[in-house]
């Protein structure tokens, strides 16, 4: 007991550094009319006004209902996509399952600021693809992605994938014959689904849901590339506009970030507790597993033809769009004929950024960052949902608070709040790639938390009681038995954490160097350059990257997880 | 090591050695930019970190001659928008870890506030006289760099007939919902180009260019793609932004150069108190300001210079036909008055 308790006061110190710290800053700075840069408090201007300037400002209201409106329409579509092609891939005989259930998590590897580009090339108004070859058809306009169905369409198909590494990985640890003994006293497949897999699979699909949801509450990318030339306004871009005001108006911003952090943590967290306490999901117990798929019978080639034309439209027309524009050398057409001109094409881009030794860096950079947030990241995440859920220390319900702190706070602010204190912290790592680090590890944690901890509330505890009666030690259990059966959520958590580290690029902006320049950082600035095409083959180059990482790492994953039952 | 060789690298070296000796050299093309004593000083301390509001990849080109004439002094450029190098410069100083040895912003009126804080050290530019009084505080900074705004339209839907010629071609009633540019929220430039329209035209203007309900987009990059690509025909934007577009990628795109003039914003170069690399930090920045390094920066940005010897970029008019504006010195209540009031009569947040 003792030890459990040295353990928790550690990682409560930890996390507090970690994560109190910066958003205490961040929060105490949106109380204060001047930043508390370099934990320089200046309490006698302590004031209310950043408050009332934020939430008296003209349009605050509409911009509040357009965001959560956006960001709801968003994550229903990211949620009925994701699960569907979730037990598609996992818990059908559809025919091509392994290749649907490798493209469908593809579009999670494109930045979102380079994603939305694409979507602006193929779907705006008047000089998108889709609407030039209608034109050449007689069809006036086809399409319009600067609308609000064109931005929840687009979050929807950016954000499906996260559904579908949660859904999935809870969908892979499930006992079939939960499914089977449904079947046997006559239910069909329909019942099936809607009263056992469905609700066995809630904690995911809660997971998954708020994740997307608070991530497109922050998002800017896609909105500032799609919502803006659409007259449409959300918060994300206002803070973006406040920290680069000049002056910032930071003490503005941070408040808008408490803002955001009261609403979805008080709303949202507290549902999600209620729903999650009132049940048991627990579906991996000491008994034996079966994993038969589904027959989907008739229905397997009609749901296969649907799951692919889905892929075509949101992973492979994006994915030919991005080409086009790295082999074009520029983005000029106005019609057909000038689209396809054979003198546009090149791939010279390709060469120009393997060959940039900036590029080269970064993209080192990246893979360091990327790495070193995995490692920790998941480690401290492991202890804290392994604490929080399945342990009574005392101080574990603080722990669950301070993990999930950062939630809805944009990641620029976060990195304000580490700048503003880490600084002063006589460890020197200001400057170095370690604080990047740091503060992603940080602002992930609520997404890193949740996700291990989903797989964790889904196995019995027999299964712990049963080797620590046997004679195993603690650690010898988390070794041995509760690690390799949450392995699927804590491989999604890794493969989350690999996906939000490398794209990150906001956090960053107040702490990075010239020697631990990061990769999105370098695509950012040769956007705003305006080299769109180097940008594309920067992305398509990254997206190659990420995948063949995921890909040999569920491979490694799959090997490694033959016949997890436990021994 | 065969004696062949052995003779080999002894020359090479001795050339090498001649070559470094020759480069470090205070003087650049005639023109006097150190002492011998801040170029050895400089060279002891090795480096320097320069903080600029330009893109990251322009910088470094254009310090690429000076790391070619100056070896023992490696450059680490680092590149955010103003207002964010800003937050790092203030808090560094208050930290005392100053990270920052030289910088550029793009907004006069911060780097007054930042004078005023002791966050800038006094510097005397052996080039000073080359800079207009208008694009300088004599002991302090001069404009290193610099933004003019203009109109831009797309030449595949905009005859040249029916093209802008003037500031008030803007509010002509075919061009509402045509019509983009950035708002005011966005930085120096943007505040600028709203002070001229406001200044020039009276407050009227601007209620009129409200009612041709422009998009305002978050970035100039991204309004002069919008028009480029033909979403939008017209639109008013940082001639930076515009002339890699129509030089370097050949985009349908033509500026308009109307004869009342357009807002000139100047980008000041300051040095950092307190920084780590002092004397490589005044070689730098003596060297950017020199016309070598003025020159550099014009062809690498398409940006001006404010010295009457450097040439504009090529398929750029020379400044001085553009009858450049500026808004002088600025107080902070005025500037704050001016966005109010511009984001109340264009409805932007």
């Amino acid at each position: 007991m003792t030890r459990g308790r040295v353990f928790v006061t550690l990682l409560l110190v930890v996390t507090s550094l970690l994560i109190v710290l910066p958003v205490a800053v961040l929060a105490i700075g949106s109380f204060l009319s001047e930043p508390p840069r370099a934990l320089h408090f200046a309490f006698s201007g302590l004031t209310f006004g950043n408050y009332i300037a934020v939430l008296g400002s003209p349009g605050f209201w509409r911009l509040l209902a357009t965001t959560i409106t956006l960001a709801v329409v968003g994550t229903a579509g990211a949620v009925v996509f994701g699960v569907a092609l979730a037990w598609l891939a996992v818990r059908t005989d559809v025919p091509g399952r392994r290749i649907l259930e490798a493209v469908a998590i593809t579009p999670m590897f494109i930045p979102p600021l380079v994603g939305a580009f694409a979507w602006d090339i193929l779907a705006s108004p008047k000089s998108g693809i889709i609407n030039i070859l209608a034109r050449s058809i007689g069809i006036p306009q086809a399409v319009n992605v600067y609308s609000l169905t064109g931005i929840g369409f687009v979050f929807a198909i950016y954000y499906c994938p996260y559904v579908f590494l949660f859904v999935a990985a809870a969908l892979r640890n499930m006992d079939a014959v939960l499914e089977e003994a449904a079947r046997m006293v006559g239910a069909g497949r329909l019942r099936t689904i809607v009263d056992i897999t469905i609700p066995l699979t809630l904690p995911a699909f809660w997971s998954a849901g708020l994740l997307v949801f608070v991530l497109l509450i922050e998002i800017f990318a896609i909105p500032a590339v799609l919502a803006e030339p659409g007259g449409i306004h959300v918060l994300s871009v206002r803070i973006w506009e406040l920290v680069g005001f000049t002056p910032p108006k930071v003490n503005e911003a941070s408040a808008l970030g408490v803002l955001l952090l009261l609403l979805i943590t008080v709303t949202l967290v507290l549902l999600q507790n209620r729903v999650l306490a009132q049940r048991s999901f627990i579906t991996v117990s000491g008994k034996g597993q079966r994993r038969e798929p589904t027959s989907l019978g008739a229905w397997r080639w009609p749901l296969c033809t649907l799951g692919f034309t889905y892929l075509v439209i949101a992973v492979l027309l994006p994915f030919l769009a991005l080409l086009l524009i790295a082999l074009r050398r520029n983005l000029f057409f106005a019609n057909a004929k000038a689209l396809f001109n054979p003198v546009q094409f090149s791939f010279a881009q390709f060469g120009v950024a393997f060959g940039d030794p900036v590029v080269r860096l970064s993209l080192a950079n990246s893979l360091l960052v990327s790495c070193g947030t995995i490692m920790l990241g998941c480690t401290l995440y492991f202890a804290v949902a392994y604490t929080v859920h399945r342990t009574r220390l005392p101080g574990r319900r603080a722990l669950d608070i301070i993990s999930i702190m950062p939630v809805a706070i944009p990641g620029l602010i976060i990195g304000l709040g580490y700048l503003w204190s880490w600084i002063t912290l006589p460890i020197g790592l200001y400057g170095t790639v370690w604080i990047i680090i740091l503060a992603y590890i940080s602002q992930f944690s609520p997404q890193g938390v949740r996700a291990i901890a989903a797989s964790l509330v889904q196995i019995h505890p027999e299964l712990e009681e049963c080797s620590r009666l046997c004679g195993a030690g603690m650690l010898r259990t988390l070794r041995h038995v509760v690690i390799p059966l949450a392995r699927p959520g804590v491989l999604a958590a890794m493969i989350l954490l690999l996906v939000l580290s490398f794209r990150e690029f906001a956090t960053a902006l107040f702490l990075y160097t010239s020697a631990t320049q990061v990769f999105s950082l370098t695509m950012f600035d040769v956007w705003e350059r305006g080299s769109t095409n180097l940008v594309a083959a920067m992305a398509l180059i990254q997206a190659g990257m990420l995948l063949s990482i995921v890909l040999v790492g569920q491979r490694f994953s799959r090997g490694a997880t033959v016949a997890p039952g436990p021994s | 090591m065969s004696p062949r060789s052995l003779i080999l690298s002894v020359s090479l070296s001795c050339l090498l050695g001649t070559a470094t000796v020759q480069a470090q050299q205070p003087a650049v093309d005639g023109e006097t930019i150190a002492t011998p004593d801040l170029v050895k000083a400089a060279c002891d301390e090795g480096a320097v970190t320069y903080y600029t509001a330009q893109s990251d990849d322009d910088e470094r080109a254009i310090a690429r001659p000076f790391q070619q004439r100056f070896p023992c002094v490696s450059v680490s450029v680092i590149s955010a928008v103003t207002g964010r190098l800003y937050e790092r410069i203030e808090t560094e100083f208050q930290a005392g870890k100053v990270v920052g040895d030289v910088a550029i912003l793009t907004d006069e009126a911060l780097v007054q506030k930042l004078i005023d804080a002791k966050r800038i050290r006094p510097w005397n530019s052996p080039v000073a006289a080359q800079y207009p009084a208008s694009a300088k505080l004599e002991g302090w900074w001069y404009a290193a760099s610099g933004s003019i705004m203009i109109p831009v339209y797309n030449t595949d839907s905009v005859g040249k007939q029916d093209a802008p010629k003037f500031w008030q071609d803007l509010l002509d009633p075919k061009w509402q919902g045509k019509l983009a540019t950035s708002p005011i929220t966005i930085g120096g430039t943007a505040w600028a180009a709203f002070d001229f329209l406001k200044e020039k035209f009276g407050r009227d203007y601007l209620v009129r260019f409200a009612a041709q309900q422009p998009k305002l987009l978050p970035a100039y990059n991204q309004v002069v793609l919008s028009i480029a690509r033909g979403e939008q025909s017209i639109g008013v934007v940082s001639a930076l932004n515009e002339y890699p577009l129509r030089v370097a990628q050949g985009a349908p795109i033509a500026p308009v150069y109307p004869p009342e003039g357009s807002p000139y914003t100047n980008y000041p170069m300051v040095l950092l108190a307190n920084s780590p690399h002092p004397h490589a930090a005044e070689l730098f920045a003596n060297w950017y300001l020199s016309k070598e390094g003025q020159t550099t920066l014009v062809k690498q940005r398409g940006a001006y210079s404010v010295r009457a010897d450097v040439v504009p970029a090529a398929g750029n008019p020379p400044l001085a036909q553009l009858h450049p504006w500026s808004p002088g010195h600025v107080t902070a209540q005025a500037h704050d008055a001016l966005v109010a009031e511009v984001s109340q009569i264009l409805g932007s947040r």
